[in-house]
């Protein structure tokens, strides 16, 4: 069989996946370290959520020297955070820990 | 092995796979290696049949057909069209996927809870109107069953969308503990001919004659199967049980799908859908102290308790009663949403958008009052 005639018995299958995510986001830098951050904790507002973040913040203070904590929930956990506590955090805090919890 | 982009298919659409003198079977493999499939075999997606879908219906493969705001996604129909010809949807079948998609991201719907929260439900899809027929839907005899290729395969398409489109994979977004059988495909038609009273889509507001989907995200259906030939004091009897069955009993809405021998029974006895909302309402009431001893509400029981009732949903009109399935047979079924509360409502849309825009229902949270409101305990 010629190359031409493999080309023409070809399938192109076009994914179901991947559509538009070109550029859609691009991660923020991360952090190499914790020192002297203050940390935004942005809970899901399922029951547990706002625990898991205390403790995690909580273990990260006893290793870090963090400069504060400043804490948040969504309204709902399936509605995105609002845009206020974006602001808050861009304003306030360096890195955000969110977390779910039911 | 990748190839560039077709810009025919819009600058949203990812590079084809190219793949070289492959079975039939192969190409099916090939799907699921890929990661494309529910578990059942695809369609694979030949580029050239997405181009004849997208070509037929006159669509623009960048516009965004859903977008859900908590992860940011978009469903274009570039990949709706995609998707569809892998679930073995034919042209006829996308416009009723595309009513069904922007029923879905209506901000009622909450699209993202129910693909990813435990309690597992899957998007239930009722057919009204004219287009039932044109497309051969099945609305009698088996109708949640197997057989009839646009139940299948509409309801299979939206499963494909949130797997492929919105990521709701199992064990990674989707984290139903159980799920349930619909979550490959739940579509349906209201037998319309045969109910004694107004199909669901005229009492949401729509015309009789204007065709729509409607849905609501539920558990897998509720069986309420009587003897034959009772009256229909047995029948609301029977129905009432199971809509105050506890392990379902939650703010939210559901589909009360009525056998014909049931509406007939019903409707012979005097019954409007009106009346047998009001009826199944408050039947459907169980006491706190009950809701309590079962969790579903906190705190101990107190004075009053024995006594104080709620029940399913908040009106009468949450129950959002229709006719379907087969001549013979005295089954009828209820569909809840999953949820302890009210995280997802309705949403009904016309399949043909010049209509109007979709009609959704009155949302609520996603715990009912006293399992948190959202707050953390």
């Amino acid at each position: 069989m010629t190359a031409a005639q493999r080309a023409a018995r070809a399938m192109r299958l076009l994914p179901p996946t991947g559509w538009g995510l070109t550029g859609a986001f691009s991660a923020a830098p991360r952090p190499t370290s914790f020192e002297g951050m203050t940390l935004g904790l942005l809970a899901n507002s399922k029951a547990n959520s706002a625990a898991i973040l205390d403790s995690v913040a909580a273990a990260l203070a006893r290793r870090h020297r963090i400069a504060g904590v400043v804490r948040a929930s969504k309204a709902h956990p399936s509605l995105p955070v609002s845009e206020d506590v974006l602001a808050m955090f861009a304003q306030h805090v360096q890195v955000v820990l969110t977390a779910i919890g039911d | 092995m990748s190839d560039t982009t077709n810009n025919r298919l819009g600058v949203s659409a990812p590079h084809a796979v190219v793949v070289g003198d492959a079975t039939c079977a192969e190409l099916i493999e090939r799907c699921y290696d890929e990661g494309w499939t529910d578990g059942l075999p695809v369609v694979p997606p030949d580029e050239a049949a997405v181009h004849g879908f997208l070509a037929a219906l006159r669509w623009d493969p960048d516009e965004v057909l859903l977008f859900e705001p908590v992860r940011g996604v978009s469903v274009y129909a570039g990949a709706v069209a995609v998707n569809a010809l892998m679930a073995g949807c034919r042209p006829e079948h996308l416009p009723v996927v595309r009513a069904a998609l922007l029923a879905m991201a209506h901000e009622d719907f909450r699209v993202h809870i129910p693909s990813s929260s435990t309690g597992g439900a899957a998007p239930v899809v009722v057919i009204n109107g004219p287009i039932r027929h044109d497309i051969d839907l099945n609305c009698g005899v088996n109708v949640f069953g197997a057989g009839r290729r646009a139940n299948a395969v509409i309801g299979r398409a939206l499963r494909l969308i949130l797997w492929n489109c919105l990521g709701a994979r199992s064990g990674e977004l989707d984290l139903a503990t159980l799920g349930w059988f619909g979550k490959y495909s739940a579509c349906f038609g209201e037998r319309e001919e045969v109910s004694p009273w107004s199909p669901l889509h005229v009492r949401r507001g729509f015309a009789a004659d204007v065709s729509t989907v409607t849905v609501l995200a539920c558990e897998s259906p509720h069986n309420i199967l009587t003897a034959s030939g009772v009256d229909a004091d047995a029948v609301l009897f029977t129905a009432g049980d199971v809509l105050a069955s506890l392990g379902s009993h939650s703010d939210g809405q559901g589909f009360v799908v009525v056998g014909r021998e049931h509406a007939q029974i019903l409707s012979r006895a005097g019954w409007t859908i009106e009346a047998l909302q009001a009826h199944l309402f408050h039947a459907s009431r169980r006491t706190l102290a009950d809701l309590k001893r079962a969790g579903r509400l906190e705190g101990a029981i107190e004075p009053g308790d024995e006594v104080a009732t709620r029940p399913r949903g908040r009106t009468p009109d949450d129950l959002l009663i229709l006719v379907a399935g087969g001549d013979a047979g005295a089954s009828s079924a209820w569909f809840p949403t999953w949820s302890r509360g009210r995280g997802s409502v309705a949403v009904t849309a016309p399949i043909d958008p010049r209509v109007g825009p979709p009609v959704g229902s009155v949302p609520g949270p996603g715990d009912a009052p006293g399992l948190g409101d959202g707050r953390p305990k």
